[in-house]
């Protein structure tokens, strides 16, 4: 297996290299069967890639502690899945995960396109090869998942116990497709710059590319978010970490490119701006990755570092110079077929709203270099944390949650004095109304009123598009309101979905604001037997006890939880004391409901049972999650196909495609 | 067994009040965990000795400042969450709003760039073009 592993990624480095060259001949010389030759190749690639990952797992759960990998991230005493997630544990399969995803994607848009788009794809699979090609350069010569010991150990080093977690086994993946899912958007502009095919057909193409890596990226982003706040116990899910601003940027660019793309494709403008923000979002995508694993920055991840990260950076300057060129090379071809008209139009509020993304996904940018530059200007070393990400953050923020609302009230080209008017006094009737229940609720203070009336401006706008759009539709097609809702919704996926998703950023904001404004958290020291209060709640310390698991030793305490005088629950906050590791795991007990989670930390004991617990109370958290749950599915929904999309795709072929068409 | 375990957590407590909360806030823990005071983990035995240290502090009678100042001095300035806004430092404070006042110039500049003139009559050819109950619907969809 490690020999079959080792010539699998050779093979496919090869393969990489071959495709690469006949990808660039075929598009030049116009070669059909170069270019099919080297679309082959991506999907040879993806084989390989398998059976390499497929070695790797086997080698993982057999317990092969001769290949340096598994004896480094696996163990014969921790359970088989973390076997199976160990693949991802650390720098060297997270590389070949990075790989396998890549030449899976590729293989998809290598089928996708095997009839459209024929004029980029020569140059997209050209691009795809070669990304995956600097993969295999690191796997092969710089990394190498199958490398081996000098001896063989009796057992490995074991899972960091921070990754045994059930988030754990899916968040990287998960994340990783969103990374990955940006080459493609990437690829297939590099490649419609290339050939010089710059209208606007292929652009749904990377539009469903971009969303799919941007519910990716979100669903990973969220994971590991819920795994922050369940494993590392100080009571939040974000604490603007290197490597999580690193996952968070490009999402914010992918943001601005699906927003801007509309634009382009009704009214033909922005066309350099979206190629700038699909370079942008890939670029940060790796940019991501070498934070992650070159250790330039302080992070939580610190379990993945190495010294790769000169070839990510060398592979970053390469991507960004020839996506520049290519760019400027093309400036003339690219202008807007159109001008915007007014500062008052729906146009002009989508410009806005991508420059407020890309000044958000700047800040954090510059934050989380900041360090870095410093200590090469005064060679001091300084941070840049939490506090300076909340203050530049939250005006940011709160103008965006505006301009959500704002957007869809606005009418393309020029909005009238009267329209404007119309459109805008339901929502801010509902924005005041939010406030003044928010004040009726108890909260005093004037940031969190703010945000919390914007939620209801702009949650009423997403309603009233529904319901006017649905009103509307009865007049033309006589119906009952749901079913007329249900029609529009279904007829117009993109702009009903996008609402949809809008909605969900509702309940993310006010999940936010409601946990970071509105948290308090106390340290109680009792006995056993002993009561302690906090909020409504009333907690009971019954015992502590300890048993022994086969990986690690648990020391855990009985709560009983009261409410109103009324027991509600049994809560079981746990320490655990890993075998193989010197560093104590706390495992949090949470009671969530959706006005609050009770939130429980066993932080230590002394003789005689006295034990000490930090307790947080952490309001609306749950909308957080349902918010993004709200918004993963909206982006699905936007991504099911129209029945109509095969009718637009015909006539949106390009003339090339036509003639070849026309001559089969 | 449970003795020898506690050994390895804090086990002490202290109970912050809302100043000394806000200052855990703005200082970095100095166990090398990229966290500040207050969001370092449970597991951790230096923080709770750096809120002590705090507390200690501010009932000693120094102001917020001063005790940044103190811990300046002997954790070094890795220990702010954020440098004091001064001499190179104080770009990290102006940039973000810098790159968002171009940004807004930029975005001046492009929509400045009219040609409505141009649009009206390419609207006015449209509506010719298409029978009156389809104008209607436009006209209403185009004023929401």
């Amino acid at each position: 297996m490690i020999e079959l592993g080792h010539y699998c990624l050779i093979a496919s480095l090869v393969v990489c290299t071959f495709g690469m060259v006949a990808a660039i001949v075929g598009g030049v010389q116009k070669n059909l069967p170069l270019v099919r030759s080297a679309e082959n190749c991506l999907i040879t690639n993806f084989v390989f890639l398998g059976v390499a990952s497929l070695c790797l797992w086997y080698l993982l759960l057999t317990d092969e502690f001769l290949v340096e990998y598994v004896a480094s991230y696996s163990a014969t005493d921790i359970p088989a899945r973390f076997k199976f997630t160990a693949f991802w544990g650390g720098q060297k399969g997270s590389l070949l995960l990075w790989a396998l995803v890549l030449s899976f994607f590729s293989f998809l848009v290598t089928v996708q396109n095997r009839h459209r788009n024929r004029d980029l794809m020569p140059y997209t699979a050209a691009v795809l090869l070669g990304t995956i090609g600097f993969f295999m350069v690191l796997l092969n010569f710089a990394t190498n998942p199958f490398e081996t010991l000098n001896f063989i150990p009796e057992d490995g080093q074991g899972l960091n116990p921070l990754l045994q977690n059930y988030y754990m086994i899916i968040h990287p993946p998960v994340l990783f497709l969103g990374y990955v899912g940006l080459a493609i958007p990437f690829a297939l502009a590099m490649g419609a710059l290339i050939s010089g095919r710059l209208d606007t057909s292929w652009l749904p193409t990377v539009r469903r590319w971009t969303l799919v890596a941007w519910i990716f990226l979100l669903f990973g982003l969220t994971l590991g978010g819920m795994w922050a706040y369940e494993e590392l116990g100080w009571g939040g899910y974000w604490a603007w970490d290197p490597v999580e601003n690193a996952s968070l940027m490009p999402w914010l660019i992918a943001t601005a490119f699906l927003h801007s793309v509309m634009i382009t494709e009704k009214k033909g403008m922005l066309k350099i701006w979206n190629f700038v923000l699909i370079f942008l979002a890939f670029e940060l995508s790796i940019f991501g990755t070498f934070i992650t694993r070159s250790g330039v920055v302080s992070s939580v991840h610190s379990f993945a570092l190495s010294s790769v990260g000169p070839f990510f950076v060398t592979y970053l300057a390469l991507s960004t110079a020839l996506g520049l060129f290519w760019i400027v090379y093309r400036s003339k071809e690219l202008h807007s077929e159109k001008r915007m008209s007014s500062f008052l139009s729906r146009e002009a509020s989508f410009l806005l709203n991508n420059l407020l993304f890309l000044a958000i996904c700047f800040a954090i940018f510059w934050g989380t270099v900041f360090p870095i530059l410093s200590e090469w200007v005064t060679g001091e070393k300084i941070t840049v944390s939490m506090p300076f990400f909340n203050a530049v953050n939250l005006p940011l923020g709160l103008a965006l949650l505006i301009l959500t609302g704002v957007c869809p009230l606005i009418a393309w080209r020029k909005s009238s004095a009267k329209n404007f008017k119309r459109n805008f006094l339901t929502p801010l009737g509902a924005g005041f109304l939010s406030g003044v229940v928010a004040v009726a609720l108890g909260v005093r203070d004037l940031i969190p009123l703010i945000f919390f009336s914007a939620c209801g401006f702009v949650a009423m706008t997403m309603i009233y598009e529904f319901y006017k759009g649905a009103r509307a539709r009865q007049t033309i097609r006589p119906s009952g309101f749901l079913v007329a809702l249900m029609d529009l919704t279904l007829m117009n996926k993109r702009r009903y979905g996008g609402f949809i998703i809008h909605l969900g950023v509702v309940l993310v904001f006010a999940g936010i604001i409601g946990s970071s404004f509105f948290k308090s958290e106390q340290l109680f020291t009792v006995a056993e037997g002993e009561e302690f209060s906090i909020g409504d709640y009333t907690l009971k310390y019954e015992q502590l006890t300890s048993r022994k698991d086969p990986e690690k030793e648990v020391v855990f305490a009985h709560i009983a939880v009261f409410k109103g005088g009324k027991k509600i629950d049994d809560l079981y906050p746990q320490k655990d004391f890993h075998y193989k590791s010197e560093q104590p795991m706390t495992e949090v007990k949470i009671r969530s409901t959706l006005k609050e989670d009770l939130y429980l930390v066993l932080s230590g004991w002394e003789e005689g049972g006295e034990a000490t617990f930090h307790v947080f109370i952490n309001p609306l958290v749950r909308l957080i999650w349902y918010g993004i749950g709200i918004m993963v599915l909206g982006g699905m929904f936007v991504l099911i196909p129209n029945k109509k999309s095969g009718v637009v795709v015909a006539l949106k072929k390009s003339p090339s495609e036509e003639v070849r068409d026309k001559a089969a | 067994m449970l003795l020898f375990l506690s050994s390895f957590t804090f086990g002490q407590i202290y109970s912050p009040d809302e100043a000394v909360s806000r200052i855990a806030d703005n200082l970095m823990c100095t166990c090398g965990c990229p966290h500040i005071i207050g969001h370092c983990g449970d597991e951790c035995s230096v923080a709770p000795q750096l809120v002590h240290e705090i507390s200690q502090l501010v009932t000693a009678g120094n102001t917020e400042e001063e005790v940044y100042e103190i811990f300046e001095e002997k954790y070094g300035l890795r220990v702010r969450a954020v440098p004091k806004a001064e001499g190179f430092n104080l770009l990290v404070w102006v940039m973000p709003f810098v790159g968002l006042l171009a940004g807004v110039v930029v975005i001046f500049f492009v929509i400045n760039r009219l040609k409505p003139d141009d649009l009206n009559q390419e609207t006015e050819r449209v509506h010719l073009e298409i029978d009156e109950r389809y104008r209607k619907l436009i006209d209403r969809e185009l004023e929401r």
